[in-house]
Parts: C-alpha cells; structure tokens; sequence
C-alpha cells in the first residue's frame, strides 16, 4: 500500500521546468528522504503534494486519492521558510493552527497539552512567540506540524538552524512518530542526515529524479568491492593473491578491491598467516554524497 | 467556510485586543474632547475686555444714541474736545477716546473720526466700534429727517430662491439654502470618512500581509488554506476592526463633549459651539441657526441615506483592501523599493478626493454623475451626494457597477496575492504584477 504516488508530475515556470516528469511512489509507514541540491524542485514537488500550487501535468495520490485542499488535513508539512506570528502566545497560536487543520477546539487542547507535556515545555503555554528562541520556536513548529495526526508528515529542511541537543531530540521524535505509523518525508540538500533515518530515497536534480529506491540496494548497488584494513604494524609485504587488487596502501591502513568475496577471504588469512594483527576490517560503501555526485557530476550541485 | 471565520476571528482578535488598538480607539475620543475644551477656552479666555470709551460728539451726530452697556460702553463727554481730551488722560478709567467732528454736509456718507487708545486697538474692536458708531449716526439721520420707520424697512427686500418641484412633493416650504448647506457638510463629512477608511484599514490590510509574508508564517497557514481564503479573512478581519472602531467613536465622541458641556456649563458649551461654527458673529447667526440646522438634518431621508452608505462603505472598503492586500503580498520586506506599486492605490482615492469638492457645489452635474458611478471613485463620491436626492437609477446602476467590481477586484487580488506571497528577493514592478494575473497555479 501506498500512502503516496507521484505520477509523472510536471510544473513549468516561466522560464524554467521546476518539476520535469516525476514519478515515484512511497510506501506507507517508512521515512522517506527526498534529496537533492538546493533548487533542485524539492520544494516545488512538496507544494504539489500539499496542494499550495497545482501540477500542470501528471497527479499526485494521497491513501488514493487525487489532492486537494481536503487531503491537506491528512498532511502535516513543515516548510523551510517557516515562522510565527510573533505576538501570539504559544498555546493560542497551536490551537490556531490545529483548527486551520480542521480540528476542534476541545480537541486541540488535549493535543496541545500532551505535546507541551512531551516536550517538557508546559510553562511556554503562556509566553508569546517573541520571546521564544529560534530553537524554541522550532519545536512549536513541530509541535504545530503533527499536532492534527497527519498519516502524511513533510519536514522541509527539519534541522536548520537548531543545536545537535535539540536536533537530537527531533531526530527522537521523528523516528518515534515513524513507530507509531506515520508516514514521513524528509526532504533536505544535506545528504549525510538522511543515511541514518531514511529507509527509502529519492534523488532530484534539476526537476528529474537522479535515483530512487531503498538506502541499503542503492549502496549495495553503488558499491565498488573495495574493503578496508588497518593492521597492527607497518607491513614489510602484502600478500599477492589473483583477483586482489591493492588500491592504497599507506602505512598500516590497506584498501583492496575485488569481486570475489572467497578471494578477499583469502587474502586475509594470508595476512593473519604472516603473523599480523587485523585491528580492523571492513567493508567500504558509498556514502549518498558520493553516490550523488557520482550521479550527477559536481558542477551541478556546487551551482 | 470555517476556515475563512477562524482566520477572520484570529484577525479580529489579535488586533482588538493589542494595546494600540485600545489606546487608538480611547486616545481619539479623549483628544476630541481636549480639543473642544481647548477652542472653547480659547474663545472664552481671548473674549474682548470691557472697553470704556469716553466720546466728543459736539455736534450731536449720533444723538447720544451709543449703548452704555456691554463690552463697548460708550460714555458722552458734555466738555469741548480739547477738554474731553484732557478728561480722558487724567481718567485711568477710560480705556479709548473718540473724537466726532463736524461734517458739513449732512448727506455725506463718510464720517471721520479719530481716536486715542491706551492700548493699541484690535482689528476686531476698531470695526466693532466703527460699527456701532454707524449704527447710531444712522438712527439719528432717520430721526433727523422724520422718515417713517416702516416705510424705510420696506425698501431692505430679501429674495429667496426655492426648489419648485421639492415644494411640490414635500408640501414643505424648504430651506434651499440650508437643505444644500446641510448636505454639504454632511456629504463631505461621508466622502473624508470613506477616504480616511480607505488608507487607514487597508494600509494595515496591507502591513498585515507584509508581516506575513517577512515572518515566513505564510506558507505554514496555506498548507492549511487556500491563499484566497487566507487574504479574504484578513480582510474581513480587519473591516470588523474598522466597524468596531467606528463603532466606538461614534459613542465615545459625542459622550465625551457631552461630558465635557455639563461640566463646564451651558454657558461654555454656547461658546465652544459658536467656536465650532468657525466663530460666527451673532448677528450672522440669524441665518444658520442650530434649530434650523439640526431640523434639516432629521428631515434628510435617512431611511434611503444609511443602508446605500453602508452598502458604499463595504464596498469601498473590499475594493480597496484588496488592492492593498495584493500590493502587499508583492511587496515582501523591500518596502522602501516597491513604492511604485502604491501608485495604482492612491491615484484613484486622491482623484476621487480632489472631485469632492466640486461635486459638493454642483451635485447633480455631470462630474457628479460619472464619479458616483465610476466604481473607484463610487464609494467616496456617491455617499456624498447622498443627502442632494440623486436619481435612484444612478444609485441602483451604481451598486450593480460596485458589487461588480467589489467581486473582480477580489479575484484579481487573489491572484497577485497568490503568487506573490510565496515570491522572495525579487524586486517586483505592475508590469510583473500585471503577468501573474494570467499564470494558472
């Protein structure tokens, strides 16, 4: 099942094709990063998908059904550009949101008051906006963000400009509302986040998908066989096996390559055999910067 | 919908209960008052001083005729002028003296005269006195040359001009001059109120979409809204604002001067009014009197007058709000760079002022009819014919252009705004504006 299929969706502007011809779907119930480059139509896509701008060609199915302003209750987006109305109070200002969302008032409250609770952050209730940190603000924007229970949670640029205390504590809490059943994309030009906590990406450059699929196939597909020691000591030799090719070897630190994991094996108790200790060995996978700019070549995300 | 009610209700809110909101809607009133009380007192306190004068008329010319009471208290001197004189000078009580020569010929129309004052005298006491002095050689001369009082009264004709068919339909004798004077005040007071909405209630329209839009809240509320429902409750919002601004004013206003008259007393109230006039003579006031005044303005067809101004009201205020607002969402943070995009805002609203006036002079012309009916300018002009009975044809083909144009310009600013709002660090002109109308979102 898919809570989210994107069909061959087209957005043109005047003079450029923010959205070229994507198509993707999202399965129900993981995280799901959308990267690319800043400009790459990320924002774009998302303002189709919760119906701010409409698609010039192709549709967007959310749990089904083709978006419009009543599925924008079913999702919870934040944006990139995000803020508050300054002089509000906390409390005022997430019932405000949450009946925007199609809400109740009495409903709203108990929600408003399990969050704070969850947050640790009752005695902001009363406080207006103003005298929040950005940090702080940022977590009322979360807070404001899944309030309503959207199966659908966008999080555009989630991390910026917070602290690794509180980016932690998001990080928690995505992954938390990820058991609990929700369904969230992930959308960032900082590939090295996603790693961790995406199960499935997709990769956009220049209004086309670059790549998409699940984090693991992806690197296993990008990998290039290419295993790495660090030994115990300088070595005087290395063993020379057929089908092992040496591909660095400074100092006690050795990069070998090859296709043939049975080989590979070999080479290491070859090495065990000369009397060496293995501190460590492992195997080297392509990190989603790598695979991208291997992709995409980096002239274009350095624009 | 009620979506668009809890942006509205959050709009309302959020201004009614901010504290320039309170002190705006207190402060206003509360500054009437002190100015009423200030002119009064200024009227009072600057009240020409008793003037005692002691006057030489050897020959008899005003007939000892000058009042000997009030602020100009003429006295007669019984001496010759070189004696008076001295009289005057030795007497601190004398504040003036006046000299009446002789004229020799008793048909003469200028009669000269001179004085000495211990202070240098006013303009004002100078043509008072002149006027009084006038007043008694006139009234001698009649006496003089025995002609019938009666007689003399009957040659000062008046003229009066009325309005054949109003006396037809009324079966009132009309005040002509007094229905336009009413009108008048009543039609510019309708127009300087709507301009004043105009650019106070949608200036902070537009502030507010601007706030927005630089605070980046905009785009969290349209993942929720449609833009247009987004801009539409605003500015309901905000005319709820007005309304109840208004609303106060009208309350708070006349209760405070009524305060202030009972505080002070029926005799500064009279004054201060009289000051309110513009400081009319009493004698000028045999004309314009306030019974009269405030009779005419009751008779005026109030039934027709208040349901097509707030009909006008509401439209002006959605025309122009929603200019405002789009101007807004085009503007962003570059406030000072974008001015231009002012212009076709206040053009209209300036013409339609600058009509006022003559409209007013001339309410049925031609001018008359095209700015009443011409939907920018409809809802400053036509209010203020209102009160002069313009045809009801006009008025209905006015409202049918006005909710019309109330409509498009509502679509029209949905679109700029739309797009606007989501558009950063890009210096925008009416020529840009003018393309997003046709982009399809």
């Amino acid at each position: 099942m898919h809570i989210l299929s994107i069909q061959n969706v087209v957005k043109q502007y005047k003079n450029h094709r923010a959205v070229d011809g994507v198509s993707f779907d999202m399965k129900k119930g993981t995280i799901f990063g959308m990267l690319g480059p800043n400009g790459a139509g990320k924002t774009s896509l998302i303002r189709i998908i919760t119906s701010i701008t409409g698609a010039d060609e192709g549709q967007v199915l959310l749990e089904g059904v083709q978006v419009n302003q009543k599925t924008t209750e079913r999702i919870g987006y934040m944006p990139e550009e995000r803020g508050l109305y300054k002089k509000m109070k906390v409390g005022e200002h997430l019932i405000y949101l949450a009946l925007l969302k199609g809400l109740s008032k009495q409903k709203a409250k108990k929600k408003i008051a399990f969050w704070l609770e969850r947050f640790e952050i009752e005695s902001w209730k009363d406080k207006k906006v103003q005298e929040l940190s950005k940090g702080m603000q940022q977590k009322v924007q979360f807070i404001a963000t899944v309030l309503h229970e959207p199966p659908l949670i966008i999080l555009d640029e989630p991390f910026s400009g917070l602290d690794p205390v509180n980016t932690n504590i998001i990080k928690e809490e995505i992954r938390r509302l990820n058991d609990e059943g929700a369904s969230i994309i992930f959308s960032t030009h900082r590939m090295e986040s996603v790693e961790e906590i995406c199960e499935d990406i997709v990769m956009i450059n220049q209004g086309k998908i670059a790549l998409t699929g699940n984090v693991q196939t992806i690197k296993d597909q990008f990998k290039e066989n290419k295993y790495a020691f660090t030994l115990g000591e300088n070595p005087s030799h290395l063993p020379s096996i057929e089908g092992i090719e040496l591909i660095s070897n400074s100092g006690n630190d050795i990069v070998i390559q090859s296709t043939n994991t049975e080989q590979v094996n070999t080479f290491l108790k070859a090495v065990i055999d000369q009397g060496m200790m293995i501190k460590s060995f492992h195997e080297i996978l392509p990190s989603i910067n790598e695979i991208f700019i291997k992709l995409v070549g980096k002239s274009s995300i350095n624009e | 919908m009620s979506k668009l009610w809890t942006i509205a209700n959050r709009e309302y809110m959020v201004r009614v209960k901010s504290k320039s909101f309170i002190i705006a809607t207190l402060l206003t009133p509360i500054a009437f008052g002190v100015f009423f009380l200030v002119s009064g007192l200024i009227g009072y306190y600057s009240k020409d001083k008793t003037e005692i004068i002691l006057v030489s008329d050897s020959y008899n010319l005003t007939g000892e005729k000058l009042p000997s009471e009030g602020t100009y208290q003429f006295e007669y001197s019984d001496l010759d002028p070189e004696e008076s004189r001295k009289r005057y000078n030795e007497d601190e009580r004398y504040t003036t003296y006046i000299n009446i020569p002789p004229i020799a010929d008793s048909t003469a129309r200028k009669v000269q005269s001179t004085y000495l004052s211990r202070e240098k005298l006013g303009i004002n006491s100078i043509s008072r006195i002149e006027s009084e002095l006038a007043k008694a050689i006139r009234s001698q001369k009649i006496d003089d040359s025995e002609v019938d009082r009666a007689i003399l009264k009957s040659f000062d004709v008046k003229v009066n001009i009325e309005n054949a068919e109003f006396l037809e339909s009324s079966g009132k004798s009309s005040e002509s001059k007094l229905t336009s004077f009413v009108g008048y005040g009543l039609g510019f007071f309708m127009g300087f109120l709507m301009y004043m909405v105009i650019f106070i209630y949608g200036g902070m329209v537009m502030r507010s979409v601007m706030e927005e839009k630089i605070n980046r809240i905009v785009e969290v509320i349209i993942s929720s809204v449609k833009p247009f429902q987004l801009m539409l409750g605003k500015i309901i919002g905000v005319g709820g604002v007005g309304l109840t601004q208004l609303l106060f004013w009208i309350i708070l206003i006349p209760a405070i001067l009524m305060i202030i008259m009972t505080v002070i007393g029926g005799d500064a109230s009279q004054m201060a009014a009289m000051n309110a006039q513009g400081g009319i003579p009493p004698e000028q006031l045999d004309n314009i009197d306030f019974m009269r005044v405030a009779s005419e303005f009751l008779r005026l067809n109030w039934a027709m007058i208040i349901p097509v101004f707030i009909i006008f009201f509401l439209g002006g205020y959605f025309i122009y709000a929603s200019l405002f607002a789009a101007m807004g969402a085009a503007m962003g943070d570059d406030m000072g760079e974008s001015q231009s995009l002012m212009v076709p805002i206040i053009i209209p609203v300036i013409l339609a002022f600058v009509m006022l006036t003559p409209i007013l002079n001339n309410p049925n012309g031609n001018l008359a009819i095209f700015g009443s009916l011409f939907p920018l300018f409809s809802p400053i002009l036509m209010p203020a014919r209102l009160a002069f009975d313009p045809p009801w044809w006009q008025i209905a083909v006015s409202i049918i252009l006005l909710v019309g144009t109330v409509i498009g310009m509502i679509a029209l600013a949905g679109k700029i705004y739309r797009v606007g709002i989501l558009l950063y660090g890009k210096k925008i002109n009416l020529k840009e504006i003018a393309k997003w109308l046709f982009y399809k979102l």
